[in-house]
């Protein structure tokens, strides 16, 4: 065996032998690794507070501002081959000339639509006579008119 | 003062006689349509129902083409479940809980659960219940056990019930069944109060 050998083996000795561990090495190490953490969660707990009560407050100022809409639902429809597309529903007196959605370069129509707290029914008018619901949403199941109605509930704190 | 109140009535009320309706809105809906539907309107308006829905339910139909008499019975229908809903509901309902229980009575929610739910839910709006309530029946799950899974959330939040009706969209477009989707969704504790509906949990 050369010297090199046997100085890899030592090493490999000096590995595996058993070291004198103290029987408290356990509760000593998560005592110090859970008094290193109460500070960040301590932290991590003010930091949620403050952006809870952040939030609250822009809450309230949005919501006791006079006139208060809020921010918007996003409406959209695929029909790249659409020469025009509007939405009617509830919000805008089922006028097709209110609400006209503006058309993607990808061929989708969209429009955001400030709508309070409620539940509305819509539909899409495609080439200012083709009624069509919302694909992407549920459809009323009671039709009056031959013509089904998708429908929406926006949520809000004044309800 | 009181002597010019009464003559501004005595103005106003030959246009409500002769079917015209106060709403500004209903000037574009053709004529038959608006003589049609002004008894229905003012009758409801007299029995302090909310007249919104109605003018909406008009403007729908006249913006669909639909032909008078299929207008005047959905106005009809609508003004005879906001009395429903108002019976179910209470009195002191808003007129948007109003209408979105009248859609909800309409779509075939009993009565019973309507009360129910206002009963355990009185301080708060039912709108954003009603309202899930309807949208599940949208997507087919059959109307009372929707009734009764939006009365096992009752005591929920609105963002709770939202919550919950997106978890059952994206089952149903997964490819569940509604109403297995419904009742899959609620939680351990809305399962329980599912077998009592319209008790605190």
């Amino acid at each position: 065996m050369s010297e090199h050998d046997e100085g890899i083996e030592r090493i490999a000795r000096e590995l595996k032998r058993a070291v004198p561990v103290s029987p408290d090495l356990d509760r000593r190490v998560m005592a110090r690794v859970l008094a290193e953490a109460r500070p960040a969660r301590a932290r991590t707990r003010w930091l949620g507070m403050g952006l809870a009560a952040a939030a609250a407050l822009a809450g309230v100022l949005i919501l006791t501002r006079p006139g208060r809409r809020p921010a918007g639902v996003a409406f959209s429809l695929v029909a790249p081959r659409a020469a025009s597309v509007a939405v009617v529903g509830d919000f805008n007196d089922w006028n097709p000339k209110a609400t006209p959605l503006a058309r993607t370069r990808s061929g989708t129509w969209e429009v955001r639509v400030p709508l309070g707290p409620g539940q509305y029914n819509y539909a899409f008018v495609v080439n200012g006579s083709n009624w069509v619901p919302d694909p992407r949403a549920p459809k009323v199941a009671v039709d009056d008119f031959g013509s089904p109605n998708s429908v929406i509930t926006v949520a809000g704190a004044s309800l | 003062m009181i002597g010019r109140v009464f003559v501004a009535l005595a103005l106003l009320a030959p246009a409500t006689a002769l079917g015209q309706s106060p709403d500004a809105r209903l000037g574009r809906v053709p004529a038959a349509v608006r003589s049609a539907v002004a008894p229905v309107i003012d009758s409801a308006n007299l029995g302090g129902l909310p007249i919104g829905p109605l003018i909406e339910k008009t403007l729908e139909g006249s913006a669909k083409g639909a032909s008078p008499e299929a207008i005047l019975s959905a106005v009809r229908a609508l003004a005879g479940a906001l009395g429903d809903a108002r019976r179910s509901l209470g009195p002191g309902s808003s007129p948007d809980e109003l209408n979105a229980g009248a859609v909800a009575l309409r779509l075939g929610a009993p009565t019973g659960d309507l009360a129910r739910l206002r009963a355990v839910r009185s301080s708060g709006s039912l709108v954003v219940p009603l309202g899930v309530l309807s949208d599940l029946v949208a997507r087919g799950v059959p109307a009372d056990t929707a009734a009764r899974v939006v009365l096992a959330l009752a005591s929920q939040g609105d963002d709770q019930y939202l919550a919950f009706r997106q978890r059952v969209d994206r089952d149903i477009d997964l490819g569940a069944a509604p109403i297995g989707s419904a009742i899959g969704a609620l939680n351990s504790s809305g399962r329980a109060a599912l077998a009592n509906p319209g008790k605190q949990p």
